[in-house]
């Protein structure tokens, strides 16, 4: 599975939004998509996902274009994760997770596939004993593991996800990190947009480093979250070291001095 | 602990189909035999059996039957796009009336009508109420579909609303034949009380086209409920879905309210009940909200024909009269949806 993006160019009403990006994505990697606010990353996400049009460029899953290949083929092996973990009715957990097999469905049925799908996914994100409750009953952490299981459920070779951890308490923050480094150890490509430098620098295989639509660099974590890049890039002063043989960084203190 | 496959299937709702089926065809029997004139059944059948018309037979295929037929197709129709509507703009609030479909669609019937296209063909009344129906429902999908906040929906429904109101209006006032415009007045308020097996063919078509449309896309609303990001990365085409939905509303509203004049809050009050059988599921509500309408509409016929009032009071205003309370009763109860 090679999933890449090349020369990709997108403006909103002539703002420019990313310039000329190209990357590369590994299957069996976890990719971090990282910057300060305004660099772009959702935008990239969104782009992968093709939910977002480009001026020029192409977003390539086994050297096809995206447009090119169905609605149906693309949610079948792309499945992404958005930052909002609205539902506009108050379904059961199981129903929401189950939507995640839409892309697999002919008809209304779940197949028994789609039921042990659905199950699987509940576990994998600890949600199974939320099983039965409407979701708007629901805390935000509880929300946005739901919906991370929805995403598990359709089984995509490809998973896209924009700031999976961003509504959760530590102890879940590690429980998601570990669970996505997990699916790319067993094969998939997981790509997510991260505001938390030190889980990028723990779990991260590969970094995407961009600031103000531009690629700053990319490559192994610990390299592009160099003390030079966080003072160039992110305007702040950070401390790091090594906790069994896993680097790890810290924000200090930022060096704006507006 | 109930197994994940039971909580996934759909037998209660199927059940509750049944029964709501039954409840329709009950009120349907109903409704043939209950009026100012009792009928006999054996004349009846005797009467249509050997052409050998009698009054029974004649009040029956020629009164009754249209009535309580028209009664099933429209409030099947209101109770369905009701559903339908607020599955696509994720707002419990969206129903033909309140949001101006049913006013708009009246006002390309009453232009079909005044302006004597109704007469060179038939079928024009039905097609000037789906076109006013659709340039509606099109406009408030432009103006209040991408968000769903409910503000921006009533406000966009009530400018709808108004605007086809006041169109209404100036046409009836510069009718030059008062009979006319008192016909096309009484006509606006919703009733039932001139049906013909005419009008239930003029509606078939039409009604039966804008069901299936809107059946298609049920399953695609269930994943809209997570937005339209997210439904269209799980492989949904946003822009067939609301074609296909905003023009089968077009279709079964526009053509019900040519036929019946606007008969409101039935696709407010049925789904908002059958909500939380279904598990809140806009795909499932879509079913039973068609046949609990169905049923409603029957039901209210057979009310004012039985209401000893001096002249039969106008079905719509009977709708209007339970649902109004019941729409405001919803907005004080999700008064807190409107803050954002």
């Amino acid at each position: 599975m090679t999933f890449n993006a090349l020369k990709l160019n997108v403006s909103v009403n002539k703002t420019p939004l990313l310039n000329d990006i190209s990357v590369e994505f590994q299957a069996g990697s976890l990719t971090g998509i990282i910057g300060p606010n305004g660099a772009g990353k959702s935008t990239l996400l969104r782009v992968l996902a093709g939910l977002q049009e480009t001026q020029s460029g192409d977003v390539l899953l086994e050297s096809t274009p995206i447009g090119n290949i169905s609605k149906k083929l693309l949610a079948q092996k792309i499945s992404y994760l958005p930052q909002s973990t609205e539902c506009h009715w108050p379904l059961t957990v199981e129903r929401v997770v189950s939507l995640g097999r839409f892309p697999h469905q002919t008809g209304a049925y779940l197949s028994s596939d789609d039921i042990k799908a659905v199950d699987d996914a509940c576990d994998k994100a600890d949600i199974a004993h939320l099983i039965g409750r409407p979701i708007n009953q629901l805390s935000g952490g509880e929300k946005a593991r739901v919906m991370l299981a929805r995403t598990l459920a359709t089984q995509a070779d490809i998973i896209l996800a924009d700031e999976p951890i961003a509504s959760l308490d530590p102890q879940h923050q590690l429980e998601i990190m570990t669970l996505l480094q997990s699916l790319a150890r067993a094969g998939k490509t997981v790509i997510l947009v991260l505001h938390e430098l030190h889980y990028a620098i723990r779990y991260c295989d590969k970094l995407i480093l961009l600031n103000k639509g531009l690629k700053v660099c990319d490559g192994e974590s610990s390299s592009v979250l160099s003390t030079q890049n966080l003072q160039n890039i992110y305007a702040i002063n950070s401390i790091s070291g090594l906790h069994q043989n896993t680097p790890w960084v810290l924000p200090w203190a930022s060096l704006d001095k507006k | 602990m109930d197994s994940l496959s039971d909580l996934l299937n759909t037998r209660k709702e199927r059940r509750l189909g049944v029964f709501l089926i039954l409840l329709s065809l009950m009120l349907f029997l109903l409704s043939l035999f209950v009026g100012e004139f009792n009928l006999n059944i054996i004349n009846i059948i005797e009467g249509l059996s050997k052409d050998n018309y009698n009054i029974d037979s004649v009040v029956f295929q020629h009164i009754r039957l249209p009535r309580s037929l028209l009664a099933i197709i429209i409030g099947a129709s209101l109770g369905l796009s009701g559903a339908a509507l607020q599955g696509l703009l994720r707002n419990p609030l969206a129903e033909p009336g309140i949001i101006g479909v049913s006013a708009s669609a009246a006002l390309g019937a009453v232009l079909v009508f005044y302006s004597g296209l109704s007469l060179t063909f038939p079928l024009a009344l039905p097609l000037g109420g789906i076109t006013g129906a659709l340039l509606s429902v099109t406009l408030l999908y432009l103006l209040a579909g991408r968000n769903s906040s409910v503000l921006t929906l009533i406000l966009a429904g009530v400018a709808i609303s108004s605007l086809a109101g006041s169109l209404t209006a100036l046409a009836l006032n510069l009718a030059p034949n008062p009979f006319a415009s008192m016909e096309i007045f009484y006509w606006l308020m919703g009733s039932l009380s001139n049906a013909s097996m005419e009008h239930v063919w003029l509606l078939v078509l039409p009604t039966v086209l804008g069901w299936w449309l809107i059946f298609q896309s049920r399953h695609a609303l269930d994943v809209l409920s997570l937005g339209e990001d997210t439904a269209s990365t799980l492989g949904i085409n946003l822009a067939t879905l609301n074609k296909k939905l905003i023009l089968g509303t077009a279709l079964c509203v526009g053509a019900a309210v040519s036929v019946s004049g606007g008969i409101a809050f039935i696709g407010l009050i049925v789904p908002h009940l059958l909500r939380p059988l279904v598990g809140h599921r806009p795909s499932s509500l879509l079913f039973v909200s068609a046949v609990a309408g169905a049923a409603l509409l029957l039901f209210a016929d057979i009310i004012v024909r039985l209401l000893p009032t001096q002249q039969e009071l106008k079905i719509g205003v009977l709708t209007a009269l339970i649902g109004a309370p019941f729409f405001l009763r919803l907005i004080l109860n999700s008064r807190r949806a409107w803050a954002s």
